[in-house]
């Protein structure tokens, strides 16, 4: 079989059933990353050496018959803010950080092992998350990330997992997001990507950008897909105080003759460009078969202010030695290199204020969605940039009162393909839940998947 | 540079700070654009405070004493 654009359950099926071995997909992803990774600057490291150790030691165990799960045997990629052990370098996407290596895998990169699941790349990523306020696609040693689609920008910061899932070059990866970071690239590279509950994943090993809103989620061909690797690296964890103890199972039973109740923001479609407004609308008429659909209010608050001042402050506090130190002249972007100094200007009533009126956000959003299985909104309010866009100051980028929203109470969110621009660019649709639903939005998700064919559509390579 | 007047605006004010601690970095079109991103700054908390809260409502942050042995 060929493996390339499977659906993890395929997959699985062939490596249970011995069809296809874990060291030949290994040798499969390792080879179109090292061929196609460079054309969307997907790639940082090649974790061949270890690849080939976590596939070999698959085969051996599903012959001997100790099958551990659908993602026994997978080959996956992880965004290089996750610490990974034995010398395997992790640079957070930054020049500086080139060599940087840690003695030991993050809790994710664990979990995954424990599920048989093969590392085989750290994949590019927005220099430091995106932390030091980049507002261009060329934002990352490894250059701008690319997607398969129309070689626009891939989104970030999770550059690297969105582009390498949406070419084919992994069956899965491990994205974060602080504000954006897996629904724009799942956006941008026309595949699926979740955002979990803040706690849900343990973030210990991972790159700290932003201590309150940093989460771990995965980005895949399918919801289904997504699910299954929330499943295996959701959890509590003693070394992320964060992390809750509240035990996750994806269920992942039939949708079909669920109804299901949506709610729209009034007007959330409004800032968006016109082909992702239009296809939102479009988007709607097929939720209608599925479900409900009400118009919903929020009541009005400055989100995207609340959430950028905690972001600007706790990225400043987190990387205090880099920009101090005048480290950050070492960066990409040129805008990353002077542009953190601007946040010595926060105060700190406002930095508490931001918490403060957190709280009347997190009530807000949990009071309408206490009534609704999901908020249905546009992925991203833009269509994918081309690469030399300067997206902060002669465009600045449509608002997005849903990601910041959903980033400040910490609220889990699916993205999926929704249509292509006349141009053949992928749009994407976004279905946010009450905290702790990802089984109900990852429902909604397959749902919307097995009403439509957008996330079946490939990228000529 | 003379430091801002008795007119100076917040954002003015809070650029001199910015500026005295690292003008010397920075080209002057560097500290323009910064002077922009602090503008920025000034405008979120504006909107910030514009919102009125109750003294109850406390940081949505909890905080718990530690104990090693607990």
């Amino acid at each position: 079989m060929n493996p390339v654009f499977r659906p993890l359950r395929e997959l699985a099926d062939a490596v249970r059933e011995r069809r296809v071995s874990p060291v030949a997909l290994a040798e499969t992803f390792l080879e179109r990353l090292q061929q196609l990774g460079p054309r969307y600057n997907a790639l940082v490291t090649l974790t061949r050496e270890r690849a080939m150790t976590e596939a070999r030691r698959a085969d051996a165990e599903i012959a001997a018959g100790r099958w551990r799960g659908p993602l026994h045997g997978i080959p996956y990629g992880a965004k290089d803010l996750l610490a990974t052990g034995g010398g395997i370098p992790t640079t957070w996407g930054a020049a500086p950080l080139r060599a940087q290596t840690f003695d030991a895998d993050a809790t994710v990169i664990q979990r995954l092992q424990a599920a048989g699941a093969v590392l085989v790349a750290k994949l590019s990523m927005v220099e430091l998350a995106g932390g030091m306020g980049y507002r261009q696609p060329n934002a990352s040693f490894t250059g701008p990330g690319i997607s398969p689609w129309g070689g626009t920008w891939s989104g970030g910061s999770s550059s690297g997992s969105g582009s390498a899932v949406g070419a084919g070059l992994v069956p899965f990866a491990i994205g974060s997001e602080t504000w954006g970071s897996i629904l724009s690239p799942a956006a941008y590279c026309g595949i699926t990507g979740l955002r979990p509950t803040y706690g849900r994943v343990s973030r210990h090993g991972a790159m700290a950008l932003c201590w309150t809103l940093d989460k771990l989620g995965p980005l895949a061909l399918t919801a289904d897909d997504c699910g299954l690797v929330l499943d295996a690296i959701a959890g509590p964890d003693p070394r992320d105080p964060t992390a809750a103890d509240r035990p996750y199972r994806y269920e992942a039973g039939e949708v079909g003759g669920r109804r299901f109740r949506f709610g729209v923001v009034r007007d959330v479609a409004e800032p968006a460009e016109p082909p992702v407004r239009e296809a939102f609308e479009q988007s709607l008429e097929v939720l209608r078969k599925i479900g409900t659909v009400e118009e919903v209010t929020l009541a009005d608050l400055p989100y995207e202010a609340i959430t950028r001042t905690i972001l600007l402050s706790e990225a400043a506090s987190a990387f205090e030695d880099m920009i101090e130190s005048g480290t950050i002249a070492q960066l990409t972007a040129p805008e990353d290199r002077y542009q953190p100094y601007a946040r010595d200007a926060i105060l700190a009533k406002d930095y508490v204020k931001a918490l403060r009126l957190r709280g009347l956000v997190a009530r807000e959003a949990d009071r309408v969605l206490s009534r609704l299985d999901a908020l249905v909104a546009p992925g991203r309010p833009a269509t994918p940039p081309p690469l030399d866009r300067d997206f902060g100051v002669l465009h600045r980028p449509p608002r997005d009162p849903m990601g910041a929203i959903g980033n400040l109470a910490g609220l889990p969110a699916v993205g999926v393909p929704n249509g292509f621009t006349s141009d053949g660019l992928p749009i994407s649709l976004q279905f946010m839940g009450r905290a702790w639903e990802e089984n109900t939005v990852l429902a909604a998700a397959r749902a919307w998947q097995s009403m439509t064919d957008w996330h079946l559509r490939r990228p000529g390579l | 540079m003379s430091p801002p007047d008795d007119d100076a605006s917040d954002a003015d004010l809070l650029f001199a700070f910015v500026r005295r601690r690292y003008a010397e970095r920075l080209s002057a079109e560097e500290l323009e654009a910064l002077r922009r991103s602090v503008d920025e700054v000034a405008r979120l908390s504006a909107a910030l405070r514009a919102v009125k809260l109750a003294n109850a409502d406390e940081p949505f942050q909890r905080f718990e004493p530690y104990r090693a042995d607990a």
